[in-house]
């Protein structure tokens, strides 16, 4: 089977447009059908040309049809006055084209400023739209899907679901028409003859049913079969993403039945997903789906991970029947939940011993409510600061429009003196605005396209292979119209309005005459552009204040010269016992080679999202009836504090003796210490960890006690907590008590960190069979990634920053110049009646210093809550302090005095008996 | 209610929905009335037809989700309401009589 032609794109996106949404999935579907059928019959071409003559032949009816029947007299009414408006404003746009490649500096500086404002907007748009807002594509009926999630051992409310759980819930559950589960994953490309890893790619991995029930149409070939996903007995067929076809299969028409190396074996390619289907949680591109189920698992979706209750790893996504309402479903889930609590008992149970819920979400998007949360407040950041770009580029491109407005005064009047009304002198300049906003509005689209491509992309932390799909779609785009017309209403109007008034007779006699009004418009412009500029100051120098601190704080630990890889063992290949003493043989044989000071072990690495994997709730036994504090742990090979530098404060480290069998032993950080016994020593007392993930498959173990042998100094170890505040309490087990299938390998080198990770891709990375979820790199480099985000945020606001100010001061100049030039009589007069040098930098000096006072106020008003907003969101970090409020305010007063000298010096040199002579 | 007269594209539309029986949907219309009257249509203009037959009460709607074998198109299938019915049967009396006799009578089998 083939696919069949696509629909041209763009009269596809016309009629998405006209057409009633009700009929859209089915008329869009009508015509597919009649397109492939008549590319049969004649020949792609001439089909593509029946669709768009389709296209436009059904504007005009569906128009008619969403606009009813009355519009259409509006039409023809409104159409005999546009007729003498359109005259008008063609002769208006030819004079616009004519003029402004005249000030060819003047009209790029604005598109340019207009383009980067609207850009930075848009951006923000196309990203909180495309995770919020967007309906998800090649979906049928988004509204009617319901997803379900169970609350998560922390009490969260929207967490991931079992598959049991699953199993119970698609057998019981009467409120959705079917149940599909899907989870992501990471797998290796292969290469079949070397085992040589080519790549990660970011999987899918899906129930039977998934394509179905959502209604997905594949582009070439099928999806899956509801029997092809039997837990164990599933095939091994692969549904590859368009993109994956085009890059990896060069569009091969025959790309289905072709093989796929995933983890170094061999998947069948059943099907090529249709254009822009990203996962089901978030709108990350997704580059193969592939069946759970199959005999020995892929990725953590392991047969023997899919019998536990506890593992809970899925979403749940079903169809809403027809006739339930939300409400019948929620409460449908509340018996089941008790039903299930009833069943499985602690299973069932949160940390804290509460029994688990079920929630329904009908029809809200994909995103889970929690992160919707979030992302809000992260959009209103977005756009309140994309929205200050934009607003310093709309008050610069109308300051210098009003300075043009100034300068063609006598064009005005002479127009007005020829008989032109007000309002055509308007039009005109507005004319010549909305030309610059197009120009601005187009740059800014192409601007957006670009950053939300690379944003889309963002390296993430570790390294791994996500990315977003933000592309801009028809909302965005019309957001881009819209959003131009503001901008040109906003830096147009004012100087349309001042411009198109000036008093006649002074004007047509050439004289200076001023309206203090349009004066006064510019003086407001400079200080927004002063507010605007000192709040991205404050921000740039809060953010610098972070990084500084990231790169000078003491981890508690050193990273220094340390590789880091990980290693996964499949389960169904080696049990535990098999996999330890693999693992282990690995580990000495990298230790001993003659580049290698000490090879180690580990689960998790410190400061690292990794850290946040393994967490555990924790309790004191023989303490007073506390809450349990959920932190991290790791569990490491004997030496392994003592290659990372971790000092020990009291009692002994994890020993060789420390093995299986003996007594189970943990070294704690001194902040566990305090929390749990305070004041105490904490040697030999004891305390239970719930969660850790340390069973055949890595699952999370119910209560497990430790007795506490040695205690170490504190450290940034944990990830979660943040750079600010104090130091988290974290502890540490050894490996041997506490078995796990993936592991790190940590390996310090004698000379340098590379010599240990080339070492690393040399002996481990040939290993088959397992994912690299870290591919080898240095521990520095993994631990400075996290805070790529970060660099890349404080240069952007420092950018805007910067630039914030070049207007600012640029506008100061200007007003204080304007002011010098006003004032250049009243200058000479006292002059000559015997005023200073002093007196006279007086008059205009505290012009332009008033202005930036002003503005820096109003902008130090605005910066404190922002900041503080930043504080607490963000980062818990780079404290709003008097240091960064008196930087900011140092480096607006030095620009602002800066600015002001020239002009004001300028006044200095007037000849006193020139100037009084001019007029 | 006296059934009423039906305008040239409604009739069209009725009569191919009517020939069509079980099988008439979007698609199927329009290739039904090209074929016969060798006329181009829109789509959009059809389902503007369509919709204000609805409204009329002389069609009804069921919407079908994709299945497989037609690659998971949706289709939304047209049917005679009984009023419906009513309605063509008026119509193509009304048009017969009229034409009866006419040039436009024998035009028809002539060509």
């Amino acid at each position: 089977m083939s696919a069949g032609p696509a629909p041209p794109r763009l009269a596809r996106c016309l009629l998405t447009l006209v057409v009633e949404p009700e009929d859209r999935p089915f008329l869009l579907a009508d015509l597919e059908e009649e397109l492939e059928r008549r590319s049969r019959l004649t020949d792609a071409r001439r089909a593509r040309q029946w669709y768009w003559r389709q296209a436009f032949g059904s504007l005009a009816p569906c128009l008619a049809r969403r606009m009813g029947s009355g519009a259409r007299h509006m039409a023809t009414r409104i159409g005999g006055g546009l007729r003498y408006a359109v005259t008008d404003f063609g002769s208006d746009l030819m004079y616009a084209l004519r003029t402004l490649p005249r000030s060819p500096l003047l009209s790029l500086t604005t598109v340019l400023s207009l383009g980067l404002g609207i850009g930075a907007v848009t951006t923000a748009f196309a990203v909180v739209h495309a995770i919020l807002w967007r309906a998800p594509v090649a979906i049928m009926d988004p509204e009617g899907l319901a997803a379900i999630y169970t609350t998560d051992p922390t009490g969260g409310e929207y967490g991931p679901s079992s598959f049991p759980d699953y199993l119970s819930l698609a057998r019981s559950l009467r409120g959705v028409e079917n149940l599909a589960a899907c989870r992501l994953g990471m797998v290796a490309l292969t290469d079949p003859e070397t085992n040589g890893v080519g790549g990660r790619l970011t999987t899918e991995i899906v129930t039977g049913n998934y394509f179905d029930l959502l209604g997905v149409q594949m582009s070439l070939g099928r999806g899956f079969a509801a029997e092809e996903t039997r837990v164990g007995a599933a095939e091994r067929v692969a549904v590859i993403s368009r993109d994956l076809w085009q890059r990896r299969f060069a569009g091969d028409p025959h790309v289905i039945g072709r093989p796929l190396f995933l983890d170094g074996r061999r998947w069948t390619i059943v099907g090529v997903a249709p254009e822009g289907l990203v996962a089901r949680f978030l709108p990350i591109r997704i580059d193969v789906w592939l069946p759970l189920g199959v005999p020995d698992g892929v990725y953590r979706a392991t047969p023997g991970r899919l019998a536990l209750r506890t593992e809970r790893d899925f979403l749940l996504v079903g169809r809403l029947r027809d006739g339930t309402s939300p409400e019948q479903l929620q409460g449908e889930l509340g018996t089941l939940a008790t039903a299930l609590h009833g069943e499985y008992g602690v299973e069932w149970e949160d940390d804290r011993g509460r029994p688990l819920h079920l929630t329904a979400e009908v029809g809200k998007g994909s995103t889970p409510p929690e992160g919707r949360a979030q992302l809000r407040t992260v959009g209103r950041l977005l756009f309140a600061g994309t929205g200050l770009v934009l607003f310093l580029a709309c008050s610069n491109v109308g300051g210098l429009l009003l300075a043009r407005a100034g300068s063609r005064r006598r064009e005005m009047a002479v127009r007005l003196a020829l008989g032109a009304s007000r309002r055509r002198l308007v039009a005109l300049l507005m004319t010549e605005s909305a030309l610059l906003a197009m120009a601005g509005g187009g740059l800014g689209l192409l601007l957006t396209r670009i950053a939300s491509s690379a944003l889309g992309s963002l390296p993430f932390p570790l390294g791994f292979a996500l990315s977003f799909d933000f592309s801009p779609d028809r909302r965005v785009v019309l957001f881009v119209v819209l959003l131009t017309g503001l901008t040109c209403l906003l830096f147009g109007g004012l100087p349309a309005l001042e411009g198109s008034k000036p008093s006649l007779v002074p004007s047509l006699k050439g004289g200076g005459g001023s309206s203090g009004r349009r004066f006064e418009a510019r003086r407001l412009l400079v200080i927004g552009q002063m507010a605007a500029s000192t709040i991205f100051l404050v921000l740039a120098f809060l953010l610098l204040g972070s990084l500084r601190e990231i790169e000078s704080f003491d981890l508690g630990f050193d990273p220094d010269r340390v590789a880091v890889m990980s290693k996964e063992l499949p389960g169904s290949e080696y049990s535990s016992a098999e996999a330890a003493q693999m693992l282990e043989a690995l580990r000495q044989q990298l230790a001993a080679q003659p580049e290698v000071e000490a090879a180690h072990l580990a689960v998790a690495a410190e400061h690292s999202l990794l850290a946040d994997i393994h967490r555990a709730s924790v309790v004191a036994i023989d303490a007073a009836e506390g809450d349990p504090m959920n932190l991290s742990y790791n569990a490491v090979t004997p030496g392994y504090l003592e290659m990372l530098g971790i000092p020990l404060v009291r009692g002994r480290s994890l020993l060789e003796s420390d093995a299986q069998g003996a007594a189970q032993v943990a070294v704690v950080s001194e902040s566990l210490v305090e929390r749990l016994w305070p004041g105490g020593e904490g040697l030999g007392r004891h305390f239970v960890a719930r969660g850790m993930r340390t069973g055949e498959e890595g699952e999370r173990q119910g209560d497990r006690a430790f007795e506490v042998v040695g205690v170490v100094e504190d450290g940034r170890f944990g990830f979660a907590e943040g750079l600010g505040g104090s130091a988290q309490p974290f502890f540490w087990v050894p490996l041997a008590q506490n078995p796990s299938a993936f592991v790190l390998f940590e390996v310090k080198g004698r000379r340098s960190a590379e010599e240990a990770v080339r070492l690393l891709r040399r002996q481990i990375g040939g290993v088959a069979g397992e994912v690299n979820l870290i591919l080898p790199t240095t521990l520095d480099d993994l631990i400075g990634s996290q805070y790529q985000l970060l660099r890349g945020l404080t240069r952007i606001v420092s950018f805007a920053g910067l630039f914030g100010l070049a207007l600012a001061t640029v506008g100061v100049y200007g007003a204080v110049a304007l002011t010098v030039a006003r004032r250049r009589r009243e200058a000479a007069i006292r002059q000559a009646l015997g005023a200073g040098p002093g007196q006279l930098l007086k008059l205009v000096f505290l012009d332009g210093v008033g202005l930036t006072l002003v503005g820096l106020a109003v902008g130090l008003a605005l910066a404190l809550p922002a900041g503080r907003i930043l504080e607490s969101e963000l980062y818990g970090s780079g404290p709003l302090d008097l240091i960064v409020l008196a930087a900011a305010t140092a480096l607006l007063l030095a620009a602002a005095v800066g600015a002001s000298l020239p002009p004001a010096l300028r006044l200095l040199r007037v000849d006193p008996a020139g100037a009084l002579r001019i007029d | 209610m006296s059934p009423t007269f039906l305008p040239e594209l409604e009739l069209y539309v009725m009569l191919a929905v009517s020939r069509l029986g079980d099988d008439a949907y979007g698609a199927s219309i329009l290739r039904e009335i090209e074929e016969r009257t060798e006329r181009p249509l829109s789509v959009g203009a059809l389902y503007t037809t369509v919709a204000r037959l609805a409204e009329k009460g002389l069609l009804r709607f069921t919407r079908e989700s994709g299945e497989a074998g037609r690659r998971g198109r949706p289709r939304k299938y047209c049917r005679l309401t009984p009023e419906g019915e009513r309605a063509l049967e008026h119509s193509t009396t009304m048009l017969r009589r009229m034409m009866e006799g006419t040039v436009a009578a024998r035009g028809g089998e002539g060509r």
